[in-house]
């Protein structure tokens, strides 16, 4: 037992797996500096520094921060059939409602049930009030335009919108997986609330094969489609703004959660500073010498451009090589 | 993925070395004990003098040990009434000197005192006093000298000539060993008398030829209610004191021997001014005191700060405050190991350590039957306040409030049951309970019950644990006895904090990428 125990850690060793202890001291810890994170735990002030860059996000329809506001839910909401409710300081996608149209005077969950205005404002004042926020805190809520899923990723997702999880190192792209939610994940992207990883190639953007709940699969347990050697579209589009967040938030090592919209293309969800490591199960491969490889040449070209270091990403972290 | 471990080496160095310092000179220097039972050999002795007083004023003195090798006090006090008492040294004795200005019948007065045995030997006389030289008679120059004579041919060194000239004056039938024993005139006739006699006339002769030489009298430490003082030679040979016994001519003192007093000859202990018939005695009694009062004791003794510093000088409700609190490091500490190198999810980082402290009191099986319990019954309020569609601060003051009720509800049943044990509820941190309840509710509508109650079940394992090893009566009192050992638990820490490989339970969340795919 103990034998295989030492066998499995040296293993995972050998195979740079990052380890939860790891990730947080010499990543976590040592390139995120504590006073940015309100940046990225804000997804308003994301979603604000995003827009002032100039980079691609879900549209910002409001902010609801007082009671008196969520009063008025009905009226803000007025010209919009379709919106996302979504808490400001949220983690791991707790307290989102999907609103995907109007019956009557109701409105239509994306999983077909109906809420009431009413039912809407209750969850807004729970919201307010810190309900799914860390630590309880007040909080405020966003407002924003539902995203449609790009068709690719229609035949592979059940409800919910899949996404896609890039961990950047200094604004290298490092890693990067898609999301699909399951009716087991209620439509969410979280691999904990079971949906499936799937591991993407970096030099060519092609799906390499699924992970969902720590089990290796290649077909979506809902649609029966096959979900590897699929290609990502607009994947130099994915990697460049997986890149350009590392200017957005000046956090060393990131997670970039990116979503493909039917029209607008690839389009940043939020920032994550302490990005699971779960990326590593659905890739098959450790972070660790990837990470290393980056200090590497960070220490060596501090100010290299976006398109240098996607093209360092894409040149280094072929995980083809090794495949099949 | 460097760190700063030149910095992290040299503060866990000074911190392991702060403690240690600290640590080894309480245990060495101050005797503080490692296991709380640890008992210290003690005896009470008690001097008595009593005597008959006449109404004139009365001063009488009498000697009391000072600084005896293997031997330290631990508690003295003088006993009398309305006298005066003052110590002071005299020679190389200590003695207590009483004083009062009328008394009449019988008077007593007490010395009693505590003597733990120590390990080390403290010098009590470093440096011998003047060689004893008192003007003799010609009978007695000339028996000396005949003595001397025949013993330096039959010495090698000091405590030889010492040995022989003690076995020559022993020696019954021998007239210039009578002469000079016959110097000494104490009026008892019986052994003790007779080796003091021999002892004084040792000196005596020992002093002609330049040995320092004394008479030491002490008593043997057991049981005994009339103990009578025991006489040995004491010479000095230019290092050391060495003890003959006048007997045997052995050297060396018996194990249990507590010497009294020092002197050239055969003086009594004790003297009276305007008291008659007095008699001295002396009885030694066996006192098993705790190790720990014992430490406690020799801290107030101590005049430096840093041994005062302690927590067995705080009153004792402080203390025993303290001595729960002083547990709670060694509990994260447990945590910290289940965290990270274990994996264990809980609740909240310290909960735990807090269910662990209201274990003390409840006891294990009752306090996971209490918990589970009230958080149960707590999640059910929680489910239910859902449909009221409360904010969160009334949310929580209502389960504060239902969880304090249940925790009445429990008290007032388990009197009526007979259990004891559930009257101990009221000590579970209530407070935390109802966070709890919160955090699973959430946990539970966000990650299912199973992530829920797989929490709920780290953090009540965690603190069976921590319970465990806090309740653990050698590991209280450690932390207790020697607080500064918890700076060398700051260090283990800072150095499990440096731990970035796998947790045991990754070990298993990884195992997918492990044996499994056979790539690479």
């Amino acid at each position: 037992m103990i034998f295989r125990l030492i066998k499995t850690y040296r293993y995972l060793k050998k195979a740079g797996i990052l380890s939860m202890n790891q990730r947080n001291a010499d990543l976590v810890l040592k390139y995120n500096q504590r006073k940015l994170y309100p940046i990225v735990d804000d997804k308003l002030k994301t979603k604000r520094l995003a827009i002032a860059a100039g980079i691609a996000v879900p549209e910002l329809y409001a902010v609801i921060e007082t009671e008196h506001q969520v009063q008025e839910l009905g009226k803000i909401v007025e010209p919009y059939d379709e919106f996302v409710l979504k808490p400001a300081h949220g983690a791991g996608g707790e307290g989102i409602v999907v609103i995907a149209g109007r019956v009557k005077n109701r409105f239509r969950k994306v999983n077909g049930t109906l809420v009431s205005e009413e039912d809407l404002a209750y969850h807004l004042s729970c919201t307010l009030s810190g309900a799914y926020s860390l630590g309880g805190l007040p909080d405020n809520v966003l407002i924003e335009r539902r995203i449609h899923v790009d068709p690719v990723f229609e035949a592979i997702s059940y409800e919910g919108v899949p996404d896609i999880r890039v961990i950047a190192l200094f604004g290298y792209p490092v890693m990067c997986m898609v999301r699909l939610p399951t009716r087991a994940s209620d439509g969410k992207a979280n691999l904990h609330q079971g949906a499936i990883g799937v591991g993407v190639d970096m030099a060519t953007g092609r799906t390499l094969g699924g992970v969902w709940h720590n089990e290796l699969i290649d077909h979506h347990p809902d649609t029966l489609n096959p979900i590897v050697d699929l290609e990502v579209p607009y994947w130099d589009k994915i990697l460049h703004l997986a890149a350009r967040s590392y200017e957005l938030a000046g956090l060393g090592y990131i997670g970039v959660d990116i979503v493909l919209d039917k029209t607008q293309g690839p389009l940043i969800l939020e920032l994550n500073a302490r990005p699971g490591l779960s990326i590593q199960i659905a890739n098959r491969e450790g972070l660790v010498h990837r990470c290393r490889l980056i200090e590497e040449q960070h220490d060596n070209f501090p100010h290299a451009s976006v398109e240098e270091r996607v093209a360092f990403s894409r040149k280094h972290f072929s995980s083809l090589d090794f495949a099949r | 993925m460097r760190s700063p471990k030149r910095h992290l080496s040299i503060l866990l160095i000074s911190l392991v070395s702060i403690g240690m310092i600290i640590f080894l000179y309480r245990y060495f220097y101050l005797g503080v004990p490692l296991r709380p039972a640890a008992v210290v050999d003690s005896w009470t002795i008690e001097a008595n003098l009593k005597f008959q007083a006449r109404g004139t004023p009365i001063k009488a003195s009498f000697v009391i040990p000072n600084l005896p090798p293997n031997y330290a006090t631990l508690d003295e006090y003088f006993v009398s009434h309305d006298y005066g008492v003052t110590t002071s040294k005299k020679q190389f004795n200590r003695e207590t000197v009483w004083s009062i200005r009328r008394a009449s019948g019988l008077q007593s007065l007490y010395y009693r005192a505590i003597y733990r045995k120590t390990t080390m030997e403290e010098p009590l006389i470093e440096k011998p006093g003047p060689i004893y030289k008192p003007e003799l008679t010609e009978a007695q120059l000339a028996a000396v000298d005949s003595i001397t004579a025949k013993v330096r041919s039959t010495s090698a060194d000091i405590q030889t000539f010492a040995q022989e000239t003690v076995k020559l004056l022993s020696r019954n039938s021998y007239g210039n060993a009578k002469i000079l024993i016959g110097t000494f005139s104490t009026s008892e006739d019986n052994k003790a008398s007779a080796n003091l006699k021999l002892a004084s006339a040792a000196v005596l002769v020992l002093g002609q030829v330049n040995i320092h030489a004394m008479v030491v009298q002490g008593i043997l430490l057991k049981q005994q209610n009339d103990a009578s003082f025991v006489t040995y030679l004491a010479v000095f040979n230019d290092k050391e004191w060495i003890y003959i016994n006048p007997e045997t001519g052995a050297v060396g003192l018996p194990d249990n021997f507590l010497v009294w007093s020092w002197q050239y000859g055969d003086e009594l202990v004790y003297t009276i001014k305007g008291g008659s018939r007095p008699q001295f005695s002396i009885a030694v009694s066996p006192t098993p005191v705790s190790a720990l009062s014992v430490a406690k004791i020799r801290g107030t003794q101590t005049d430096s700060q840093l041994i005062k510093f302690s927590l067995l000088q705080l009153p004792v409700n402080v203390q025993q405050t303290y001595q729960i609190l002083l547990t709670i490091p060694v509990g994260a500490f447990i945590i910290l190991l289940l965290r990270n190198f274990v994996g264990l999810v809980t609740f909240g980082t310290f909960m735990p350590v807090l269910i662990a402290l209201a274990f003390r009191e409840t006891h294990v099986i009752w306090g996971v039957i209490l918990f589970t319990t009230i958080v149960f019954f707590g999640l059910l309020v929680r489910f239910y306040l859902d449909h009221l569609r409360l904010l969160l601060v009334p949310r929580l003051a209502t389960i504060l409030t239902v969880v304090i009720l249940l925790m009445v509800i429990i008290s007032i049943l388990s009197v009526h049951l007979g259990l004891e044990n559930g009257l101990s509820v009221a000590l579970f941190p209530m407070v935390i309970l109802t966070m709890t309840i919160e955090r699973m509710c959430i946990a539970w509508d966000e990650r299912g019950p199973f992530e829920a109650i797989k929490s709920g079940c780290g953090s009540l394992l965690a603190a069976i644990v921590a319970y465990e090893v806090m309740r653990n009566p050698e590991i209280e009192y450690l932390v207790f006895a020697f607080p500064e050992l918890l700076l060398i638990l700051v260090a283990l820490i800072l150095l499990a904090g440096q731990y970035r490989g796998y947790r045991l339970l990754e070990l298993m969340r990884f195992k997918a990428l492990g044996q499994g795919t056979g790539r690479k």
